[in-house]
């Protein structure tokens, strides 16, 4: 089930009346939405809930084991838990790939037979989430939830199948209503304008914005990199990480707005990304859960930089490396990974250990200069290119590209609304977030009938702007 | 991380009761139907044929009628109109040489004299694999052989066993002449299944100088569901216009899995009625483009993960065999050889027919084309293409980057 469908509206409109109706019941409320869930994530396969009931119980399991054990015991049942997580993703999302990469290694001499694996959708996401709860209660940040609690945070709709990774510690109080915010699902207080905002931005940028510069502008020139012109190459590479913002943070601002309504906050996962000064900032500003998901269990637990220099760039390096298997089974996202983890390192060696000072400047927009526009320029461009390298089918594709980059005719025509769209996407990066605040506040003061209503127009705005059919999501995959 | 700050109290502006949240949703629904009934209506109707869909169907027309009482569509209109998206005519044009009717003896060969390449001969026999066989006129599935099965009704025994290449043969008759003051005019369309192959081609195989190519692919679409996308509408359309191409590249399948609805009856998807259909439907779209000098390749569909997915692509595949048999101007390129595992079915990993190295040919979903595996097809098609029209300066590969 995808989010801007007929189907999910029905499925929501449903699930909001049955959530209005038993939000003041917390046991009946987590049964319901947990059978909700499990119905939005069957619509694909039946069978796939199997598989998240199975990591749900292991998990609870797990992380009483290791609240129970001390010492040497509690490390080991940890190691265990994270181990089994990772062999369960590693099967169901990484089989074909080792088995070609081995295939590939060894031929004739020694070839292993590929099984046929389903791919589970949204197993990245929820094994992550899955870990993160076994690694919190190891390090005594939480205590272990009961079966139904943690059944609830792993499959809980709105973010299960293409994120943002909510970890346990920010999703388990709010379920219990710990937090004093008000913000549990039992609560009768919904920041419904917030909600109606992100959904209706998200809605635009998934359906509209990311569906046609992939039709008009990246799927052609992909498709046959070396026959375009030298412009039409640069128009795709700008167009597609255009694209790729749009449809996940779209999607990601529909999950966090549909949370809002059922009275959870979910942690912001984009912050107008291409505005950073340096791939570190990037990375603050890009797949936030994700990059602090690798940070906090990968990062640090392979030393961080805690060691000395060398280790430093190996663990930045394995870190992102890491981080680009995770998006996708190919040896082009390891190479992806390898290009941010690359330039991270670069940018800590010319940098020393000095401060991140960039981000402060990427936010103010006071202090625009020669410095600030060259170091955006070359930001943005090291981050299209390594896209380049993420959105091809394989290293031919890419090579073809980069090369047609540097060394194609200046020929090729521009298609001027996608230009515009392009600039337009960029621009609205710059737009001061008290500006974006203050509208926000500015709609808080009308009435959620009257919101409600200008959101059905928006709809409909966006579903005439958009393609005929549903436009598959990228993050799907990973 | 970066947090924002709570406004999620009691008083702070924007909250609101989840009752009165309901009645914004209760209103924002209504709104979207009210204003964008037609494309309620749409989307219900494009869903699978069921108890669910009529349902759908029934409470989207309801709207709709209340929707176009109070003229409350009328914006929705003028901004699809203003897109270009006005309901295309339904209408369907049979070509010069359309052989709908299926009592009609098969056109001979010669008709037109230079639309019969050697290729696409129709074959009436069971024959020996070959190694050298081009695109071929009838095909079945290497492991779904529906056509010979005895439970089957197929109307012809047309059996080809299926060829190992799609190179095309060297003495094939040509359809026209092509030169830079008249480019070959070229239209590629069809599902997402043929959308990859659309863009290889027209970025990779053909000659741009001597070509004009048009791509028109729709993705969800097929043969079964003309409420949803309507193909022999939309190549009558095609043909209609004032410069017609001379060239199409068509393939659908991929998504008719599915049950059809026929004047007053309902088809199940797999049985000889729904195969029957699926045979006129396909023999219009033939017939839509049957006009002189004009070239019909369709790409027939590859081995597919799902059984069921497979024995109704097999199925499909012969009834394209056979009536491409009946039309000179048609010719379909088997792929099912090239798509096949060592054991004719389906595989997402393939060799190259260099045998250089493995790449990943289908995408997982068990249905799709990867760009690798598109690219083969795109090459073999569009060297069939260029050895069925005489180009005045050289053949087109020629001119080629790759």
């Amino acid at each position: 089930m995808l989010f801007p469908t007929f189907t999910f509206a029905s499925f929501f409109l449903i699930v909001y009346c049955g959530h209005m109706l038993l939000r003041s019941r917390p046991l009946a409320w987590k049964i319901g939405i947990l059978a909700a869930s499990y119905v939005f994530y069957g619509w694909w396969n039946w069978r796939l809930c199997g598989l998240i009931v199975l990591s749900t119980v292991a998990n609870w399991a797990f992380a009483k084991a290791i609240a129970e054990r001390r010492g040497r015991a509690r490390k080991n049942t940890v190691r265990l838990a994270v181990t089994a997580n990772l062999s369960m993703l590693g099967f169901f999302k990484y089989h074909h790939f080792f088995v070609d990469s081995f295939n590939q290694l060894f031929g004739e001499a020694a070839q292993l037979p590929f099984v046929d694996v389903l791919l589970p959708v949204g197993i990245s996401f929820y094994t992550f989430q899955a870990i993160s709860y076994v690694v919190d209660v190891h390090r005594r940040e939480i205590t272990p939830a009961p079966l139904l609690d943690v059944a609830v945070y792993l499959a809980f709709f709105p973010q299960l199948v293409a994120g943002p990774i909510v970890r346990a510690k920010e999703f388990l109080p709010q379920l219990r209503g710990e937090t004093g915010r008000g913000d549990a699902p039992t609560s009768n207080v919904v920041d419904v304008s917030e909600a109606a905002w992100l959904i209706g931005r998200g809605l635009f940028k998934k359906v509209v914005i990311a569906t046609y510069l992939a039709d008009s502008v990246v799927d052609p020139v992909f498709a046959a990199p070396n026959s375009a012109g030298r412009l039409e190459l640069f128009q795709a590479m700008y167009a597609y990480a255009i694209q790729i913002y749009a449809d996940f943070s779209g999607y990601t601002d529909i999950a966090i707005g549909i949370a809002l309504l059922l009275g959870f906050r979910f942690p912001q996962n984009f912050d107008a990304p291409y505005r950073a000064l340096s791939i570190q900032d990037f990375w603050r500003r890009w797949h936030i859960t994700l990059s602090n998901w690798l940070r906090d269990y990968l990062y640090i637990s392979l030393g961080g930089n805690r060691g000395g220099s060398l280790r430093t760039y190996r663990n930045l390096m394995l870190t992102m490396v890491l981080g680009g298997l995770w998006h996708g089974a190919a040896w082009t996202f390891v190479v992806w990974g390898a290009i941010h983890g690359g330039a991270l390192a670069v940018e800590r060696a010319l940098t020393g250990r000095r401060p991140e000072t960039t981000r402060a400047s990427s936010t103010t927009d006071r202090n625009v200069n020669i410095s600030t526009v060259l170091r955006w320029l070359v930001t943005f461009h090291v981050v299209c290119v390594a896209w380049v390298v993420f959105r091809a089918e394989n290293f031919a594709q890419a090579g073809d590209f980069l090369t047609g980059l540097l060394t194609a005719p200046l020929t090729g025509s521009l298609n001027w609304l996608a230009v515009l769209v392009i600039l337009a996407a960029l621009g609205a990066q710059l737009i001061p977030r008290d500006v974006a605040a203050q509208v926000r506040q500015w709609s808080a003061e009308v009435d959620p009938l009257v919101q409600g209503a200008a959101l059905g127009v928006w709809i409909v705005l966006v579903a005439l702007l958009g393609p005929e059919g549903v436009a598959p999501f990228i993050y799907f995959q990973f | 991380m970066i947090r924002r700050q709570s406004i999620f109290s009691e008083d702070a502006p924007g909250s609101s009761s989840v009752r009165r949240v309901f009645g914004g949703l209760l209103v924002c629904f209504l709104v979207a139907g009210l204003l964008g009934s037609g494309r309620l209506v749409t989307m219900a109707d494009r869903q699978e044929f069921g108890p669910a869909r009529d349902r759908w169907l029934a409470l989207a027309h309801g709207i709709d009628r209340v929707s176009s009482f109070f003229s409350l569509d009328r914006p929705a209109d003028a901004v699809e109109s203003a897109l270009g998206r006005s309901s295309s005519s339904s209408t369907v044009v049979l070509g010069a040489l359309a052989v709908l009717d299926p009592d009609v003896e098969p056109l001979s060969p010669t008709v037109p004299p230079s639309a019969s390449p050697t290729a696409v001969a129709p074959s009436t026999e069971t024959t020996e694999p070959t190694t050298t066989a081009s695109s071929t006129t009838a095909t079945s599935d290497p492991t779904t052989n529906t056509a010979a099965s005895p439970t089957t009704q197929a109307p012809t025994t047309t059996t080809t066993a299926p060829p190992t290449t799609l190179a095309p043969t060297t003495t094939l008759p040509v359809f026209g002449q092509v030169s830079p003051a008249a480019p070959l005019r070229v239209w590629l369309g069809g599902d997402s299944l043929g959308e990859y192959v659309g863009s290889r081609i027209q970025h990779r195989e053909a000659d741009l100088g001597l070509t004009r190519i048009e791509l028109d692919y729709r993705i969800s679409t097929g043969l079964t569901r003309p409420d949803y996308f309507d193909w022999p509408a939309r190549l009558s359309e095609v043909m209609q216009a004032e410069e017609r191409p001379q060239v199409l590249v068509f393939m659908v399948g991929g998504n008719d899995t599915q049950d059809m609805q026929t004047e007053g009856s309902y088809l199940n998807r797999n049985t000889d009625e729904w195969y029957a259909e699926y045979r006129t439907r396909v023999a219009t779209i033939m017939d839509v483009v049957a006009y002189p000098d004009t070239q019909l390749v369709w790409i027939n569909l590859p081995p597919m993960k799902s059984s069921l997915h497979q024995e109704i692509a097999g199925r499909i595949n012969s009834i394209l065999g056979e009536e491409a048999a009946r039309r000179p101007w048609v010719s379909v390129s088997d792929i099912v050889p090239l798509m096949s595992a060592p054991n004719g079915g389906f595989t997402e990993f393939l060799d190259e027919p260099s045998g250089d190295r493995t790449i990943r040919a289908r995408a997982a979903d068990g249905v799709h084309i990867t760009a690798d595996g598109s690219r083969w097809i795109a090459e073999a098609v569009w060297a069939y293409v260029e050895a069925s029209w005489q180009f005045i300066d050289g053949p087109l590969a020629e001119g080629n980057a790759s």
